[in-house]
């Protein structure tokens, strides 16, 4: 019966000797895993290229266009204000008024 | 039977009353609650088997896990220690599988790898090899008898509970381990004392 009591004895003693040697823990506690925030930003990732696909204005309208408005839609920009005008002598003409640009006055038709 | 609480800290029913205001939301409370707890479930740690330069960061994660589910601890259904020790013996099992498919890995591919190799003071490399010893000579069942009901100080019944045995299988399990122990500690204590 000692002798057991020596066993269990030492093993307490050296368990103590050992437990009170040990470092601090070297990691922080972790709030989430890595894994979770991966998903998260992920998914809020996904979230906001959906919500461009469909909220956002896109380049070109989705209305029809003449290809020539079309056209100068692109050269224009997306504020630019486009007008077609058709006149018999000169086919169509397109009239593309770009924010911040400031137009030349022209006389042939009183177009500007 | 398990030996009294001798080490210096709070008693349990203080521990169970800490956990439930840790419970309520106070953050003194709880950590004066983990504070008592760590050397504890160190202990018992080192005791199962866990290498000493794990036991920090798996006691760590244990009182982690524990603050976060705080709530669903129930004193009705036994100790604030015997509730933190599940978690504890998950995870050191999780631990010993993982170390096995490390000395595999290693085997397998013929090389040695060491992990957080530091140089420490003479008397706890020397503990840490009785330690070895020591339980080298039990089971793996055997090491979490003894690490829960004689270092953790644990009842019986709460170690037969955790571990899925009878209060009775804890004790005769204890008895065999306690005489193995017995035998291991003649072969090691000599050198052990020589140096005091």
């Amino acid at each position: 019966m000692n002798e057991e009591r020596d066993g269990i004895g030492l093993l307490r003693e050296v368990v103590t000797e050992v437990a009170a040697s040990l470092p601090p823990p070297r990691r922080r506690p972790k709030a989430a895993r890595p894994i979770v925030w991966g998903l998260a930003a992920a998914a809020a990732l996904v979230a906001v290229l959906v919500a461009g696909r469909f909220l956002l204005p896109r380049e070109v309208p989705q209305h029809p266009r003449a290809p020539v408005e079309v056209l100068a839609l692109r050269l224009g920009g997306r504020d630019a204000r486009v007008r077609v005008i058709d006149s018999p002598a000169a086919g169509s003409i397109v009239v593309v008024a770009v924010p911040g640009a400031t137009p030349e006055p022209r006389s042939e038709g009183g177009i500007r | 039977m398990a030996p009294s609480n001798d080490l210096p800290g709070p008693k349990k029913e203080d521990l169970t009353a800490l956990a439930l205001r840790a419970r309520q939301g106070d953050a003194g409370a709880a950590d004066r609650l983990w504070a008592a707890l760590r050397p504890r479930l160190s202990r018992v740690a080192l005791a199962i088997g866990i290498p000493p330069d794990d036991v920090p960061d798996l006691v760590q994660d244990a009182l982690f896990a524990a603050h976060r589910r705080l709530e669903s601890f129930d004193p009705g259904k036994g100790t604030i220690e015997a509730w933190l020790s599940t978690s504890l013996v998950r995870r050191a099992r999780n631990s010993f599988r993982a170390e096995r498919r490390r000395r595999r890995l290693a085997e397998r591919f013929g090389v040695l790898i060491r992990w957080g190799a530091r140089p420490r003071p003479m008397d706890a490399v020397e503990a840490r090899l009785t330690l070895t010893r020591l339980l080298g000579a039990l089971t793996e069942g055997q090491r979490e008898v003894i690490a829960l009901y004689e270092i953790g100080e644990l009842t019986a019944e709460d170690t037969g509970r955790l571990l899925g045995i009878t209060a009775g299988g804890v004790r005769s399990i204890a008895r065999d381990a306690r005489a193995r122990l017995a035998r291991a500690a003649l072969e090691v204590r000599p050198p052990l004392e020589a140096r005091r």
